[in-house]
Formats: C-alpha cells, structure tokens, sequence
C-alpha cells in the first residue's frame, strides 16, 4: 500500500479543488440573470445554495454507498440501487403519492420513499439469509435484483391503473430532481447523510480484507458477516436518504467509485473519502447542466449523470483496464 | 367532451366515457371505457356506438381500428378558445345538434368577451403578473401554448412563464423568483392546506410579490381551468375575479408608496 502523506496532500487538495470550482460554477450560474450585487439580497442565493448543498450531499452520499456495495458484493457492477432500494422506495413515494398523503404534509412523500426502501432493504437480506445466520454474497445479490425486479413490475402496474393525476409525482420519482423547496427535510437528509459517511470513513479500512473474499477476510480475523452487515445498513442508510430528498438519480454510484479507483487505485481507506468529494463535484457540476441547457426548463439530473458522466467513463476505460477488479 | 354531450342535452345517448369523466354527477352512471386517450378498445366495441369523440388519442391506430370495425371516430384537438369553439361545433355536427352547439358557442363567446371585455383592455404595464403552478415535484407551469395562458391574456393578466413554448413545462424555482409574479395560481389536484404558508415557507420564496401579499390563490378548482368545456366560463370568471381584485390592490399598494414618498 503506498499511502505517502505528501500523496494525500496532492490528491485532497485536487478533489477539494474540483469541488469547490463546481461550487462557485453552481452558486454563479442558473436561468435567473442576477448581477452579483443583487444576487446576495435576493432569495435566488439561498434557493442556489441549498440546491448545491443538496447536490454535495446526495453526490457524496451515493458515490460512498456505490463503493461499499461493489466492495460488499465483490461485484463491478454493484451500485445504490442495485439491492433493490430503487423500486421499493418508488412504491413508498408512489403509494404516498396516489392514496393523497402528500396532503397531510410536505414531509409524508419523503417519509414514505425512505420507509420503503427500508423495508425492501430487510426484506432482500432477510430472504438471503441462511439458517445459520450468514449471508452468502451471490444470494443477497440475486435477491435484490429479483425483489427490485418484482418491486418495479409492481410500481408499473400501480401506476397503470393510478388515476392520471398522480402519474406526474411518481414519474418524478423515477426521474430525479435536485429541486429543494424545504430547509428542514434538508436538514435531515444532509445529517443522515454526513452520520452515513462518517461513519463509512472510519470504518473504510475493514472493506479491503472484504473485498478479498470470506474465506481470505477471516483468516485475517475479521468477523465477516458482521462486518458486511453493517455495511449493509450504512450503505443503505445513505441511498435511502438520498432518495426520500431528490428521488432517483442513476449512474453516479455506479460510476464515480470506478473513476475514483482508476486514478488513485483500490485502497479504501483513500477511495472512499475521495469518492465523496469527487462524486460531490460530479453531481454538483451536473445540476449546473440539468439546469441551463434548457433553462428556464430543467432536465431529469439522471439524464445528465449518464449522457456526461458515460462517455467519461467509457475514455478511462479504454485507457486502463478497471483496476482493482483485475 | 362528455361535458360538451351534456351542454348538448345529449347526456342521454352517451353509452361510454373515460375513467376522468367525473362531471356532471350523472356521468357517473356511464359506463368507463378506460384512460383519457388510451381507451380499452375491446369495452369501447363491446358498446357498440355510433360514434366515437376524442380529444386525441395517444396511438393512432386506436382510431384505425375504430373506424375498421364500421364507427364512426371524430378527434378533436383543443389548445385554445377557438379550437374549443370550432370543436363544440364539430361535435355538435357530427350529433345532428348543429343549432344547439352554435348557441352553446354563442353563449361561451358572450361570457368570454364580457370578461375579456372588462380586463382585455388593461395596458401591459398594469397587467398582474402570474404564475401557474400545476404541480410542485417538480415545479411544473403552463407554457405559451396552453389554454390557461390564453385564459390569463383574455382575464387581463400577463403569464409569466409565456415565453416557454411548450404546455406544460418543468421550471426552474429560481426563475420564479426573478419574475416575480404578482399572482402565483396553485391549480394541482389534490393540493390543499394553507398553499399560501406552504410557499412562503419554500427556501427564497417569501420575497415574491404574490407570497408577500397574499395572492396565493388555490381556491379554483383546477378542472374549471384546465377541463376544456363549458364549465371553462366559470374559471374564467372566477380567474378575472382574482385578477381584478389584485390589480385593485397593487394600486391601492402603489398609492401608498407614493404617499409615503417625501
């Protein structure tokens, strides 16, 4: 492992760098043609600042979840939602949505989507468990993709016989949006978020032996299972965050934590706090796009996550193979 | 366009409607025929009618295979109050009730000149301006093109989301802010609650105008706006009621500020 110190200093003062120009770039520009002396006494500031707040927030939060399911899973191709997540949380939104909950308050929809990724969370490991307690990985992996399979034929078909007026919400959902109209589910999302990664920060370290296999992470005296649990819960701690705030928002989980590995190799304890700054900046830099490119209209962010972020990804992968996965 | 059937006094011969034809309360006995554009072909037969109107439909060879089976298909598009005239009209010909479409064209005409009479002649400049809200995840407004901001020029007031083409359109939050409606119009299904404390309680929101001054309006039923037919008179009436009532006040408020002017 070569973690020199002066190595860090570079690359947190490149990551920090490239977030902060995302940043300045999001707070500066938007549809509103605003003169700097005027931007700071108008509301338009503080609409810019919490969305790039929620932008950094959701960013970092899934790019994080991204890396600890594909090291959990041992699974290129793991991302957030790949355990269902995705599917179980849009039927929390949707059925909040169609039974007129949002009525009771602006907080039911959030609360509803999060509610249902939690349970799809529990059911997916609960179906994969074994009677002597583990969890083997390809289990847990095919049951998640199976419920999220059953979860998404099940939305559809709510929202086939939905009355059309609620169509409009739970489209959202699906699609993803930074919009942020409430300081206080803000609030929360960001906490849970910041708790999530920090808590994935200091225990970064136990996802290298995870990554070698079981058999390989206990000879090194590590307690499997229980490790991979609370990974689990984190991991999914974050998503389901991110998702009661800004709904779906593809790609990026799957795709900042092998951009990140690529350049700075697969040592977890470096790839997961650079992951957070990087996909932070990502996601901040794509909300700009999401933004302008038809301002005052605004594109689904998961359009741009995959249209900028792909051929991206597609350019390091020509030029090395994915390391880490050999 | 079971509402025009119904102003036709043919409410009577109606054999299907979609699952949104919810008014007058005796369409409610009609038998439902599925969505609005996409109907379920096999119960539409199953019918058997003469004659089948829709307002678009989203595939076009529902209405190939329609007329396949010996019905006759009239598709009427309605985006504006001409084309909602000229369809009453077509409607009313393909139903033998030429006389009385004219007459409820002619009574809809009446209604909507009294009131574009009244606010049509505003200058721009003392024109309220408004912004449609017709859903808030995202925040999406009526463009140039939809009914509602003909609705807004005719009762006298300025769409500020006009220069978006189309008519239905996701917007920026921002973007409100800077235009600064004088009126914000909450027309989404199912929104009730204090909508004026909702907005003002958005991150930016309270410095607009209409938050500032109470003219939220959420109490016009969003059907009476968007549902083209009759009943569009009402919401009309009632929009141009609001409008009106806010230009009073921002005179009243400009009034003020030049008083307190030294």
């Amino acid at each position: 492992v070569r973690c020199g110190s002066k190595n860090n200093l570079v690359l947190s003062a490149v990551l920090f760098a490239w977030l902060a120009a995302a940043v300045v770039l999001s707070v500066f520009c938007g549809p509103a043609r605003v003169s700097l002396s005027e931007l700071g006494q108008s509301g338009i500031l503080w609409l810019r600042v919490s969305r790039t707040v929620l932008a950094i927030v959701v960013g970092a939060g899934l790019s994080v979840a991204g890396v600890i399911f594909q090291a959990i899973l041992r699974n290129p191709l793991a991302e957030p939602y790949v355990l269902g997540v995705s599917s179980g949380s849009a039927i929390g939104a949707a059925s909040a949505i169609i039974f007129g909950l949002g009525v009771v308050g602006a907080w039911t929809v959030p609360a509803a989507a999060f509610g249902g990724a939690l349970v799809t969370i529990i059911m997916v490991y609960a179906v994969a468990r074994e009677p002597d307690g583990t969890v083997p990985v390809h289990t847990l992996l095919l049951s998640g993709v199976i419920v999220s399979a059953v979860l998404g034929s099940f939305l559809m078909f709510v929202i086939s016989v939905a009355p059309s007026e609620g169509l409009h919400g739970v489209l959202w959902w699906l699609l993803g949006s930074l919009q942020v109209f409430d300081g206080q589910l803000l609030l929360v999302v960001g906490t849970a978020v910041v708790i999530g990664l920090a808590n994935a920060a200091r225990l970064a370290g136990d996802l290298n032996p995870l990554t070698l296999g079981d058999e390989k992470a206990s000879l090194l005296g590590m307690d499997v299972e229980r490790a991979r649990r609370r990974f689990f819960l984190l991991a999914s701690l974050l998503t389901g965050a991110t998702v009661a705030a800004c709904g779906l928002i593809g790609f990026i989980g799957l795709m900042v934590p092998h951009a990140v590995r690529l350049a700075i190799g697969p040592d977890h304890r470096r790839l997961v706090p650079a992951c957070a700054v990087a996909g932070a900046g990502f996601l901040v830099l794509a909300d700009c796009l999401a933004r302008t490119v038809v301002a005052p209209r605004e594109v689904p962010i998961g359009v741009i996550t995959a249209l900028a972020g792909g051929p991206f990804f597609l350019m390091l992968l020509r030029r090395r193979k994915l390391a880490g996965w050999r | 366009v079971t509402e025009i059937l119904f102003a036709l006094a043919l409410g009577d011969s109606l054999v299907g409607a979609t699952d949104h034809c919810d008014y007058p309360p005796e369409a409610a006995n009609i038998a439902r025929i599925g969505g609005f554009g996409a109907p379920n072909v096999e119960k539409l037969l199953a019918l058997s009618p003469d004659l089948v109107i829709a307002a678009g439909f989203e595939r076009e060879e529902v209405a190939e295979v329609l007329r396949r089976s010996g019905v006759r298909v009239l598709d009427v598009r309605i985006r504006n109050f001409e084309e909602l005239f000229d369809a009453i009209r077509q409607i009313g010909k393909a139903v033998d009730r030429l006389y009385q479409a004219e007459s409820v064209v002619a009574r809809m005409r009446g209604e909507l000149e009294a009131v574009t009479a009244r606010n049509g002649a505003i200058p721009p400049a003392q024109r309220p301006k408004v912004f449609v809200e017709i859903d808030s995840h995202p925040l999406t407004t009526a463009g140039g093109n939809s009914f509602l901001d003909d609705l807004i020029v005719r009762t006298g007031g300025v769409n500020v989301a006009h220069e978006i083409s189309q008519a239905y359109s996701s917007i920026n939050p921002e973007k409100v802010i800077e235009w600064n409606p004088d009126i914000i119009i909450v027309a989404q299904m199912g929104c009730t609650g204090d909508a004026a404390v909702q907005l003002s309680r958005r991150i930016g929101w309270s410095d607009i105008s209409a938050v500032k001054n109470g003219r939220v309006i959420a109490d016009i039923h969003p059907d009476l706006l968007f549902r083209p037919g009759p009943r569009l008179m009402e919401g009309a009436k009632a929009l141009a009621a609001e409008l009106h009532r806010a230009t009073k006040g921002n005179v009243t408020d400009a009034a003020r500020s030049r008083r307190r002017q030294p």
